[in-house]
């Protein structure tokens, strides 16, 4: 055998030597490993035990009895019930139709006995026909710790146009009685309503409805003083009615068209109180729920999971629900 | 030609060393469960620590769930026995289970027997899993973990009757056959995909329907305390085009 095939074979030897000879760990080099390795365990969970018993989440979360705990930001509960809120009522369509506001006054003059009462009107409006659109703009939100969520919400009214009936009356006082009649004008009129923002200001009341969690509207004053104006014919055709009774044995002179045209202008500028129906504020389900029955692998069980109450925490929505396993529902066939 | 034959001799050993190598790379000596878990655990533990350290520990999205072991083991418990073929010839019935959600590893264990088709023998085994993959069903948004195989202990494998039993069923149940046996395990929480509001349709008034669409994703999962941390990222997704709301 020469050096050089000696040396091929000693190689050989060694590479099989090396891959198939080499001894495996024994028990003990084993348990070494496992002592060494339980050590940093040790090491590193005692470590973690102090890092969570010094966080109030984690703390809250371990005091908590539940089974299940549900914790939602209060900046996504906000988001949301802001952009519902906003998109929900960006495109509402109301009829105005029967809805009816009246206005009453009276005149005074001074006469020759002292300053007398001579009469008293009323006018009384009835929307025939007119629809109105609302559009919602980014409302303010803000979770207080009452379980409510405070909102403000501006509602941009647009300009549309259509039908009311104007009915004034004239009651005639006093001295005044005597001479003059009454009288009642009706007139069917083009009205229009004009581009206005108003802001609703409420709450969400935030509650657990069993399985879910909702956002209850609660708008106590639901009325808005609707700014309307009659077209400029409409107004025209208001004046010459009034002047119609511009006569001495009517009064005409003592009430004075003019003035009352722009006493009338003065309520129409303030508004003609409209009620939102309260249909427009629904309850919105927040999208965490719980569940009444799983499934593992393609078995069903089913469950008794019951919210045990809603907390208001800063900055934090907390609920945490008991869960009693009841039973493994049948197979379906 | 005694150099020939040398030659041919070292050529013959050098092959058959690095056949063997190859072999023995395919298979390494079995680790013990014990050793696996531990050293999964190290290492969930350093990456907790670090959390900690950062004071983001608890640091969640916008939502957080979170979910007590011994329901998830009540709920396991009550789907037992769960049997069935898992592959490579084996037959699994496991009869208990219990969990253990500490240290950063959620684990399962799963106690019962294994058989090999065609024989009556079987073993009692222990197969640890651990909840790897915590997610919300796309359609329904309902939360379910899904279990790894992290090892499998038993005790009298040999009676099997099979060449490495231990190996080989784990092997078989990493390879499909605990998805198969036990399948995915929905936890009692659902977090929607959208919010949404009817319509108002009457004579006084018209409102349309709201899709909110939401996006939402489970970002980040923990396990400690006997409890899964699991915390959800939740966007308000775009709103759609006018003409694909619904009506």
């Amino acid at each position: 055998m020469t050096r050089s095939s000696r040396s091929w074979l000693a190689a050989g030897l060694f590479a099989v030597g090396f891959a198939g000879c080499r001894p495996a760990p024994g028990p003990e080099v084993e348990a070494a490993r496992l002592a060494s390795l339980r050590k940093i365990y040790d090491d590193l969970h005692g470590r973690l035990e102090k890092a969570v018993a010094q966080d109030p989440l984690a703390q809250r979360v371990f005091a908590d009895r539940g089974q299940v705990v549900v914790a939602i930001r209060s900046g996504l509960i906000e988001e949301l019930a802001g952009t519902v809120a906003q998109r929900y009522l960006d495109r509402v369509s109301l009829d105005l139709t029967a809805v009816e506001a009246s206005h009453e006054g009276a005149i005074h003059k001074d006469t020759f006995l002292g300053r007398m009462k001579v009469g008293e009107w009323a006018v009384d409006i009835d929307i025939a026909e007119l629809r109105i659109s609302l559009a919602a703009v980014q409302p303010k939100v803000s979770l207080r710790a009452d379980d409510r969520i405070e909102i403000e919400l501006p509602v941009d009214v647009k300009e549309s146009e259509g039908r009311i009936g104007i009915h004034f009356s004239w009651n005639s006082k006093s001295l005044a009685n005597l001479v003059c009649k009454d009288f009642d004008l009706t007139r069917d009129l083009r009205g229009r309503v004009l581009p206005q923002r108003h802001v609703l200001s409420g709450a969400l009341r935030i509650g657990s409805g069993g399985d879910s969690f909702t956002l209850t509207p609660v708008f106590p004053d639901r009325k808005i003083p609707l700014k309307v104006d009659l077209t400029p014919s409409s107004w025209q055709t208001v004046e010459a009615a009034l002047r119609t009774q511009d006569t001495a044995d009517r009064c005409g002179t003592l009430m004075k068209p003019e003035n009352l045209i722009a006493r009338l202008r003065e309520l129409a500028a303030k508004g003609v109180k409209v009620g939102i129906p309260e249909s427009v504020f629904r309850v919105v389900r927040l999208p965490a729920h719980l569940e009444q029955a799983v499934k593992i692998g393609d078995r069903t069980v089913n469950l008794t999971v019951k919210s045990e109450g809603l907390t208001v925490l800063p900055q934090l929505l907390w609920t945490s629900a008991s869960a009693h396993v009841r039973e493994r529902a049948p197979s379906a066939p | 030609m005694r150099r020939i034959l040398a030659i041919g001799l070292t050529s013959a050993l050098l092959a058959l060393g690095v056949v063997w190598l190859l072999f023995k790379r395919k298979e390494p000596p079995m680790v013990s469960v014990e050793e696996t878990l531990l050293v999964r655990q190290t290492q969930e533990l350093g990456r907790l620590i670090a959390a900690a350290e950062q004071k983001s520990l608890f640091d969640f999205g916008a939502i957080l769930v979170v979910v007590d072991q011994g329901l998830v083991q009540d709920l396991l418990r009550k789907v037992m026995p769960l049997e069935g073929d898992v592959g490579g010839g084996f037959h699994v019935r496991v009869d208990s289970a219990e969990t253990s959600f500490a240290d950063g590893l959620a684990v399962v264990r799963l106690d019962g027997q294994a058989s090999v088709a065609g024989k009556t023998a079987s073993a009692d085994v222990s197969v640890y899993g651990a909840i790897d993959v915590v997610e919300l069903d796309a359609t329904s948004g309902v939360m379910k973990c899904r279990v790894s195989v992290s090892g499998v202990d038993a005790a009298h494998a040999d009676v099997l009757g099979v060449h490495q039993p231990v190996r080989r069923l784990t092997e078989a149940l990493t390879e499909g056959g605990l998805a198969l046996l036990l399948g995915s395990i929905e936890v009692p929480v659902r977090i929607e995909h959208r919010v949404s509001i009817p319509a108002v349709e009457s004579h006084r008034l018209r409102i349309e329907s709201v899709d909110l669409p939401l996006q939402v994703a489970v970002e980040d999962v923990k396990a400690l305390g006997g409890k899964l941390w699991v915390s959800v990222k939740t966007a308000i997704g775009p709103s759609p085009a006018p003409e694909q709301r619904r009506p």
